[in-house]
């Protein structure tokens, strides 16, 4: 199994030099372990909380180390955490693929938008659909779990409960912000039970203006799959086919730019030279589809569901793929796909709608109608079937 | 000085030759070429000269010999008026003064008829101005150029007007047709629609070169889409074509405004007036002058009787087309070419209507009206093809059904497949299936695709044929059998002390009414029980033991046509006996469903109590008293008030239905002695009108809609109905959190039809509902897919199309595409066309096939694309996976 990756700093973990965290609890004849600053949690992924100390557990011989004796206190801890960020791990880490999820896009595509529409779907009826235990976990999120909602961007809360949209994504401090982490526990059969880490990290726009700031984003370098959001609005010749209002349109930030400076920054990170193309796999999901639907008609291949079932549906993704390469072909944007066709070994277009219907973007609401979420898993999905957590329906042939 | 010939023949005899005018009568001296220094011994010398020319030239045949003939004539006449004065130079001086006295005169009479005639345009030609000077022929070119400048005229050179557009004729004649529809009345504003007044002569003309053309397409090609965009788009593809093609736009737009001119001038408008048609095109007056002024007066050019007999085949104008090529010339090089293409049009307009004269006889009216429809478009001058389009009587309706409802038959029918916008029906009924719509008695006549029959006979069977007809003859029948056994209605029961009586309403032709009795427990079929003797209207029982329910069986008995008894569904009536009845009402059951925003209809029901009667008020408070207290009735009416209106008793209950405003009401039973004037208070309801949703839309998305709405603050649960045309309406209940997880989603029909949603409040009592909201549902069209299959080995360049449908589809129309590149392509003119098939009659489960062979040279990677161009808005589903080669 190849080195897991901590599903919050990104850094790879050694799985035989555990590290632990102290419960807190009194042993036999010392003082307790008090909740103090940890630097490295704060270095590492800017997160300033006291937290009780961390500490490297013994070096796995031939057995799995499992709990470990705290140097401070003697208590014995099963917590296992991150050596680097000192993030809580889940107890299964490790055992299955935790493959890194990253998320990019230009500024007003609507990624932490997706993101928060993509967790609820996480959140609601992915499990039932799949057979599989989906759940949030990580420190922040068991706070979630029992007293978020109260923030847009809390992946346990509600689905804006009051119609507002959030404003901007705040910038990566030297790259770091606490990514979104999804536990997903389903029965392989022979092989039982498997958990897989999904972690989405989500970016600001604003983090892939200049190629200064994107090679700050370490997370890219690290992810295993990658979902590149983009805007159709700001495809001149896509725009000019719908009525936008002139807030809905953030002119200053070019689609193939920014698809330039994600491409570099993982050529420099993954040390591919020119001759190569970049290995890992790229969802690119074309955001605000809903804006389209009139234009393409209500029996465009573009616009219709893929039958639901436990599985990806791999026909129907062939056919959103042709079908938006098609259509950027058209709207004069064969640029952006020339440059991925030409440095991406694997990609596949989709197109989505996390709201499902247009927000009143001056005042940052949701449609009054409510969210209506359009084809959002489907990115993930094939990810997901990628690294074979999701069977797939066979292509035709 | 000798008189040299051949400068008399270059300067006089030559300008003299072609000039219509004749001679001037005055101009002696030019004519003789006298000058006025020459003494009359030279005038004598010179006169014999040129005489003797005269004479010599005159017995020619060229024009030069007519002139000469005709000076040597009027030489004869003055000879014989003035003999030898002619060669007095006084003669000559007095012969010259005249001339120039009259040409002055002539001169000022020539600019005023150029003024008349020219002014308008404000420009002559210098070829023009040639011809007309030339009837003119007292005047020189000095007193010519005098009269042009006083009728404040310019000489221009003429202007080369083109004769053709330079396009083939189809792609002209669909220019053409764009140009109608963008309301462009030159090529210039298809590519540059700002509508200003444009240039087409001289340096300044308007851009039209291939650049200009490809930026405009590529403008064009990022603007919103819209009919008329892509109409110009469209146009824009022709006039690229052209462009490469080699024709010259400004020359075509030049050609667009000499057929405007030129229909003009044949409609009889004066040139000065065709001025303005020019400049309405969009051309600038002073080209338009210029093209007006150049305007050949020939001239009409217009196509060859041959291209008019093409444009009469390609505009449907059969016959037109026969008639016109009766006047052909047989040696016309096109003519056998013509007949040929107009005969085999005639052949195949006869075989099309032979075929649809023997699908109408074998009742396929649908492909009938088809085969007529396609000869129409090859001959639509053809009254009779017309005539006999318009008789064709239509498919039958579809989807016949029939059922027995309270007030007798209610049939319901879909239209017949036609294109015609109004479709009447006739419903006939017979003992036997219609044949024809006068086989039997009408039982209405109207448009609506639903009818009841209000007094069908019972007991027998019934035959109901429904026909359609769009103006013409009546169909063939839809019909459907139908036996119509009415049981009784409107059963009521009521229980006393001691007896029992049973009401109902048979039908007058039921030949009698039996019942049977089962105690404590309902009938389980009509022939268990005891017979009780019962009548028309009702029967009379004791109460038995005067505790036992009592349930009576209820069979109407009828006699069909052969005198065999026919017997209608059993109804139950129950007749609960008096002691198992409450004492008062203790509870009310109650719906209220909205009417409108206003009011509301409050429907309540409680257990008839043993005694006394039920009054229930309506009050906006809860009452005071706590419930199963007894009141004075006086009590009792200072609350609230009355709900008044006619009850129904069915088995143990009462029923009231009752018209309420809308709004929160507490609803109260009181249950009064009439003998002790009190009343027993039952449990208060709450209820109320709920807020209806608001905002609703249906977005359909492939064959399923996606409903959504505002939910109205306090309401978290609704009901959503859809219902079409065909099928039961599906109801479906969703709370408010379902509504957020998964949102409304519901599969549709074909049909389309219509959702309604409307909100749901529970309560202790029962259900409120609001006003239902409802939107339209549009029909899905049909769906059609078509596989590219690879014939014979894995390098055959084979392949087979297969084209099937989800439901009949008539007037196909397809183009097979192939285009090379990465990206599929999206529209048919991006790809190569390898076939286009029109018309094409398609059936479920019957796949259409068309061998084709893909043509060599196709650089990978390649797409195969099907397009389907008719009908408009087609499911098309692309089989991906076999589309593209790479």
């Amino acid at each position: 199994m190849p080195t897991p990756s901590c599903p919050y700093c990104y850094t790879k973990i050694d799985l035989r030099a555990p590290w632990f965290r102290c419960t807190g609890r009194r042993s036999p004849g010392k003082d307790p372990c008090k909740p103090q600053w940890d630097e490295a949690r704060e270095r590492e992924i800017g997160i300033k909380e006291m937290v009780l100390p961390s500490f490297a557990g013994a070096r796995r011989a031939l057995r799995a180390v499992t709990a470990s004796t705290c140097p401070h206190c003697g208590a014995e801890s099963a917590v296992k955490v991150c050596p680097t960020c000192h993030s809580r791990l889940p107890a299964t880490f490790g055992e299955g693929r935790s493959p890194l999820i990253a998320m990019a896009g230009a500024r007003h595509t609507g990624k932490s938008v997706y993101l928060k529409v993509l967790s609820h779907q996480l959140r609601h009826g992915m499990g039932q659909r799949f057979g599989a235990d989906v759940r949030l976990v990580g420190d922040s999120q068991f706070r979630a779990e029992t007293g978020g909602g109260r923030d847009f961007l809390d992946p346990a809360g509600a689905l804006f409960p009051d119609g507002g949209l959030y404003q901007r994504t705040s910038q990566a401090e030297f790259g770091r912000r606490e990514p979104i982490v999804f536990a997903w526990r389903q029965n392989r059969g022979i092989t039982g039970y498997e958990t897989t880490f999904l972690s989405f990290f989500d970016t600001a726009g604003e983090d892939l203006i200049d190629q200064e700031t994107v090679d700050n984003l370490r997370y890219l370098g690290a992810a295993d799959a990658l979902i590149l959001l983009l805007d159709p609005f700001m495809i001149p010749q896509a725009r000019d086919r719908i009525r936008l209002p002139a807030s809905a349109v953030d002119t200053h930030a070019s689609t193939i730019d920014v698809v330039s400076r994600v491409t570099e920054n993982l050529r420099i990170s993954h040390r591919l030279g020119g001759r190569r193309n970049i290995t890992i796999p790229v969802a690119v999901a074309f955001a605000k589809i809903d804006a389209f639907f009139d234009v393409l008609g209500p029996d465009h291949p573009l616009v219709r569901r893929p039958a639901p079932g436990p599985f990806y549906d791999e026909q129907a993704g062939r056919v959103t793929h042709e079908h938006v390469r098609a259509l950027l072909h058209e709207w004069g944007a064969d640029d952006i796909d020339a440059h991925l066709t030409l440095n991406y070994r694997h990609f596949r277009y989709f197109t989505v709608s996390a709201l499902g219907a247009e927000p009143d973007y001056d005042e940052n609401k949701v449609d009054a109608r409510g969210v209506q979420p359009f084809r959002v898993d489907e990115p993930l999905l094939w990810l997901l079937s990628e690294f074979n957590v999701v069977p797939r329906t066979r292509a035709a042939r | 000085m000798a008189f040299d010939q051949r400068a008399y023949l270059r300067d006089v005899i030559m300008p003299l030759r072609d000039q219509p005018g004749g001679l001037s009568p005055t101009d002696l001296a030019r004519h003789y070429a006298v000058t006025p220094d020459m003494s009359p011994a030279q005038l004598k010398k010179h006169l014999t000269a040129i005489r003797r020319l005269w004479n010599q030239r005159s017995g020619g045949v060229d024009a030069g010999a007519r002139v000469c003939a005709q000076l040597f004539s009027r030489d004869e006449q003055l000879r014989n008026a003035h003999d030898e004065d002619m060669f007095e130079p006084r003669w000559w001086q007095e012969r010259a003064e005249e001339h120039n006295r009259g040409s002055r005169a002539e001169s000022e009479r020539f600019a005023r008829d150029l003024a008349r005639a020219y002014g308008a345009l404000g420009r002559i030609t210098r070829g023009q101005l040639k011809e007309i000077a030339g009837h003119w022929p007292g005047l020189d070119a000095g007193q010519i150029d005098e009269a042009v400048r006083r009728a404040d005229l310019a000489v221009v050179d003429p202007v080369e007007l083109p004769t053709s557009s330079g396009m083939e004729r189809t792609a002209y004649r669909a220019l053409a047709r764009l140009q109608d529809l963008l309301g462009a009345p030159t090529v210039v504003q298809v590519v540059h629609p700002d509508g200003a007044p444009f240039r087409l002569l001289g340096p300044e003309a308007v851009a039209l070169d291939a650049a200009t053309v490809r930026a405009r397409t590529q403008e064009a090609n990022r603007l919103a889409d819209a009919a008329a965009v892509r109409t110009r788009k469209e146009a824009l593809g022709l006039l690229e074509r052209a462009v490469s093609n080699g024709v010259d736009l400004r020359a075509l737009a030049v050609f667009q405004v000499v057929e405007r001119l030129r229909a003009g001038r044949a409609r009889g408008i004066a040139d000065g007036m065709l001025v303005p048609i020019a400049t309405d095109a969009g051309l600038a007056q002073g080209d338009a002058q210029s093209v007006v002024a150049s305007l050949p007066v020939d001239a009409d050019p217009e196509a060859s009787p041959a291209d008019r007999i093409r444009d009469l085949v390609a505009d449907g104008q059969l016959l037109a087309a026969r008639q016109a090529l009766a006047v052909l010339p047989t040696d016309d090089p096109r003519h056998d070419e013509l007949r040929s293409q107009v005969d085999a049009l005639l052949g195949e307009v006869e075989s099309l209507r032979r075929e649809a004269d023997e699908a109408a006889r074998t009742e396929r009216e649908e492909e009938a009206a088809r085969l007529l429809r396609s000869a129409l478009r090859i001959a639509g001058d053809d009254d009779g093809l017309a005539d006999r389009l318009g008789a064709l009587a239509p498919p039958p309706p579809r989807d016949l059904s029939a059922r027995a409802v309270d007030i007798g038959v209610r049939l319901t029918w879909t239209a017949p497949p036609t294109p015609a916008a109004e479709v009447r029906y006739r419903v006939v009924r017979a003992d036997r299936p219609p044949r024809s719509s006068a086989a039997g008695e009408v039982v209405v006549e109207g448009s609506l695709t639903e009818a009841t029959d209000g007094a069908p006979p019972p007991a027998r069977p019934l035959h109901y044929g429904v026909f359609a007809s769009v103006g013409g003859d009546w169909s063939r029948p839809a019909t459907v059998r139908i036996l119509v056994v009415p049981p009784v209605v409107a059963v009521r029961v009521w229980v006393r002390p001691d007896a029992i009586s049973c009401a109902w309403r048979a039908h007058p032709a039921a030949e009698g009414v039996r019942v049977r009795r089962t105690l404590g427990r309902p009938p389980a079929s009509p022939q268990d029980g005891e017979p009780v003797t019962a009548s028309h209207t009702g029967l009379s029982d004791d109460t038995g033991d005067g505790s036992t329910d009592r349930y009576y069986g209820i069979v109407t008995v009828y006699r069909d046509e052969h005198g065999e008894e026919v017997a209608s569904p059993l109804v139950v009536a129950r007749a609960v006996l008096r002691d198992t009845a409450p004492p008062h009402v203790e509870r009310l059951r109650a719906h209220v469903t909205a009417v409108d925003a206003q009011t509301a209809t409050a429907q309540l029901a409680w257990l008839t109590p043993a005694d006394g009667t039920v009054s229930v008020r309506r009050s906006e408070l809860t009452p005071s008293w706590a419930a199963g207290t007894r009141i004075r009735r006086d009590e009792m009416e200072g609350y609230g008030e009355a709900l008044v209106s006619d009850r129904l008793e069915q088995g143990a209950e009462t029923l009231l239905e009752v018209t309420v405003p809308s709004g929160r009401f507490v609803y109260v039973p009181f249950t009064v002695d009439a003998a002790t004037g009190t009343a027993v208070v039952g449990e208060p309801v709450l209820l109320g009108v709920t807020e209806p949703v608001r905002q609703l839309v249906v977005r359909r998305t492939g064959d399923e809609i996606t409903v959504a709405w505002v939910w109205p603050p306090s309401v978290h649960l609704v009901e959503v109905t859809f219902t079409s045309p065909h099928g039961p309406p599906v109801v479906r209940r969703l709370t408010r959190g379902q509504f957020t997880e998964s949102g409304c989603r519901i599969p549709v029909s074909s049909g389309g039809g219509r959702v309604s949603v409307r909100t749901v409040e529970r309560g202790a009592a029962g259900e409120t509902f609001s006003v239902p909201e409802s939107v339209p549902v549009d029909r899905v069209p049909v769906a059609i897919g078509y596989h590219l299959q690879r014939v014979g080995g894995p390098f055959s360049r084979k392949r087979l199309l297969s084209v099937d449908v989800d439901r009949p589809c008539e007037g196909v129309e397809l183009f097979l595409v192939a285009a090379s590149g990465l990206a599929m392509p999206v529209r048919p003119e991006q790809g190569t066309v390898l076939a286009r098939v029109t018309g094409l009659r398609l059936q479920p489960d019957a796949p259409w096939q068309l061998p084709f062979t893909m043509p060599s040279g196709l650089a990978r990677p390649y797409w195969l694309r099907c397009f389907v161009i008719q009908p408009t808005g087609a499911r098309v589903t692309d089989p991906i996976h076999e589309m593209k080669v790479s």
